[in-house]
């Protein structure tokens, strides 16, 4: 019955996303947006999926940090989350939701065809540090989608119906400027996630950096980020520039955090 | 100013030494290259890139926090080299009541660094390992102790927490067994040698290992056989439990079945079989340059954080600038 009361709260959650995503994208083209409406939605699917993943805590013992399905769900749900909290906060580019929340229908998609079988804690997750590392990761994940969302609208505006869907979000300049800011808090909390990581692996197994490919992806993304900061001001990217800079970092952000855990043999894999 | 100085300065410089940390990680990831001067070589780079703009541009020392921050970068930077060349890192097993005395099993370690491992020797006073259903480790205690001063001190270490001697750090391990122990009279010997022969994976009932006495050339081929699983998959248990067992020794193509206090006598000597007690094995790590590596990332984050406090995150946002809100009006 508690797998089950589980699962209703997943599917509730995904169809609010989706309810939410549909709102936007027709808002958009339809060229009303009706702001209030994928708040509503998306609210209340944030609300539902943090009680089912609640619940899934309370009788596991641990949170969602093991298998494939907790990943997907609880990164599903910070990513989500972050995006309502720069939704709140940045009312002139709310219409960005339609290029930000059809992507996440792929993320849905993907962790309904998962097993959400139950796990166990291994022993090196027990410490303070894992929740460090992974609280710090759902940041930087967040900082860095919402840069590319940001630079999304910046590229489909260059793209015939683009430029007509996005006109009244305000000028490629301002909207790179706002990326900018999230790039910069990417960076920094991609530093510290991955110090936590590595005072966490330092006494999980023994050393701080062992050079597994998560790590190694790891620090691919970070050199990346920091190489996309110093790129702006030596190349004077524009606006479009820019976006396909934030892009690239979301990109290995992305198959750091969804691709390497569950393809990788190491020990360090991320997912048990 | 030399033309070549501007140039080690630049930001096309820092962009090409930051790429080539990117390839030597990439490279040292995957196996062709040594880490030590696959990354040091790029970071010595970077360091030197980031010292001269330091020295040009007067605007990196006039932002207190950019300042901080690449401050403490270049820290970090000319420590990495230094800790690959000074680390240590390595595998031992001690036997339950026996000490480490640092005699590795595996060990790597930098060019510069100074081999205090004996000062560092304890002694295993036993642990447990917790299992779950289905042979799911758990929780590991180990019982440990050393001398300091004269005075015996005792801990107990497991997961997450290890025991930290003289800057080396002693981790326990998933890798541990059983060990047979051995007195080998060799004759015309005055004193007799000990060995403790270990066997790995309890989760199986059935173990090997090959054995040469010491001071002859003379093979002895072990089997041992639990009686029962070591640990119930279905119920789970704690490690180690000693089971019911067989142990036989094959020597001289005549097998022996051994029991504890049992002496086989061979031509060459005496072999006394004492017991079976079981073994962890540890990860030893060192590196003196952890605090100060994380130190400098600290401050630099703390730096970088302070730069961006107005440009990124106190000045207020503008979704359209003056000029274009006057279009729109």
């Amino acid at each position: 019955m508690d797998a089950h009361r589980e699962a209703y709260a997943l599917w509730l959650a995904l169809g609010g996303y989706f309810v939410a995503g549909v709102l936007a994208m027709t808002g958009v083209l339809f060229r009303r947006f009706p702001e209030r409406g994928v708040a509503v939605f998306l609210w209340s699917g944030l609300v539902v999926h943090a009680v089912g993943l609640a619940w899934r805590w309370q009788r596991l013992g641990h949170g969602p940090f093991i298998s494939q399905h907790e990943i997907l769900s609880s990164n599903l749900w910070s990513l989500l989350l972050f995006f309502a909290l720069v939704y709140a906060r940045f009312r002139p580019v709310r219409p960005m939701a339609a290029v930000a929340l059809p992507p996440m229908f792929i993320m849905m998609g993907w962790l309904l065809m998962v097993q959400p079988g139950d796990t166990l804690l291994p022993t090196s997750y027990d410490t303070l540090w894992l929740y460090a590392h992974v609280l710090l990761g759902k940041v930087f994940l967040g900082a860095a989608m919402t840069a590319t969302v940001l630079g999304g609208v910046v590229l489909l505006r260059g793209w015939g119906v683009g430029a007509r869907l996005f006109d009244r979000l305000p000028a490629d300049a301002s909207l790179d400027d706002l990326a900018y800011r999230f790039l910069v808090l990417a960076l920094i909390f991609d530093t510290l996630m991955l110090v936590a990581g590595a005072i966490w692996a330092q006494d999980a197994w023994g050393r701080y950096w062992s050079w597994d490919p998560l790590e190694v992806w790891s620090l691919a993304n970070w050199l990346l980020t920091a190489m996309a900061l110093h790129a702006r001001p030596l190349l004077g990217l524009s606006p479009r520039g820019g976006a396909w800079v934030s892009l690239a970092v979301f990109v290995v952000a992305y198959l750091n955090f969804f691709g390497v855990p569950f393809l990788a043999v190491a020990p360090h894999r991320g997912v048990v | 100013m030399k033309r070549w100085f501007l140039a080690m300065a630049s930001l096309e410089f820092t962009l090409l030494s930051l790429a080539l940390v990117l390839a030597g990680g990439v490279a040292v990831a995957m196996g062709g290259v040594d880490a030590t001067w696959g990354m040091s070589a790029p970071m010595l780079l970077c360091a030197i890139n980031l010292s001269a703009a330091l020295l040009v541009h007067e605007r990196l020392r006039q932002q207190g926090g950019l300042f901080v921050f690449h401050c403490a970068l270049l820290m970090f930077l000319l420590l990495v080299p230094v800790s690959r060349l000074t680390y240590m890192k390595g595998a031992a097993t001690v036997v339950t009541g026996e000490s480490f005395t640092g005699k590795l099993l595996e060990r790597e370690q930098g060019a510069w660094h100074g081999d205090h491992l004996p000062e560092a020797g304890f002694r295993n006073d036993g642990f447990h390992i917790d299992y779950a259903p289905g042979i799911k480790r758990r929780e590991t205690r180990n019982q440990v102790s050393w001398e300091e001063e004269g005075v015996r001190v005792e801990a107990v270490i497991g997961d997450n927490l290890p025991l930290v001697r003289h800057g080396y750090r002693f981790y326990t391990t998933a890798n541990k067994g059983f060990a047979a122990l051995f007195q080998w009279q060799k004759r015309g010997e005055l004193l007799p040698a000990r060995g403790a022969i270990r066997f790995q994976a309890p989760s199986q009932t059935d173990l090997t290992a090959d054995w040469e006495l010491p001071g002859s050339d003379l093979p002895v081929h072990l089997r041992l056989e639990f009686l029962e699983p070591v640990i119930d998959p279905e119920q789970g248990g704690s490690f180690p439990a000693l089971r019911p067992f067989r142990l036989e020794a094959l020597i001289h193509g005549q097998l022996h079945l051994l029991q504890p206090g049992l002496e086989v006598q061979l031509p060459e000597g005496s072999l006394l079989f004492e017991g079976l007690r079981p073994w962890m094995g540890y990860a030893v790590f060192y590196d003196w340059t952890r605090p100060w590596l994380l130190a400098s990332i600290l401050v630099g984050v703390g730096g970088l954080s302070w730069h961006y406090r107005r440009r990124v995150f106190g000045a207020p946002w503008r979704p359209w600038p003056e000029a274009s809100a006057q279009e729109r009006a």
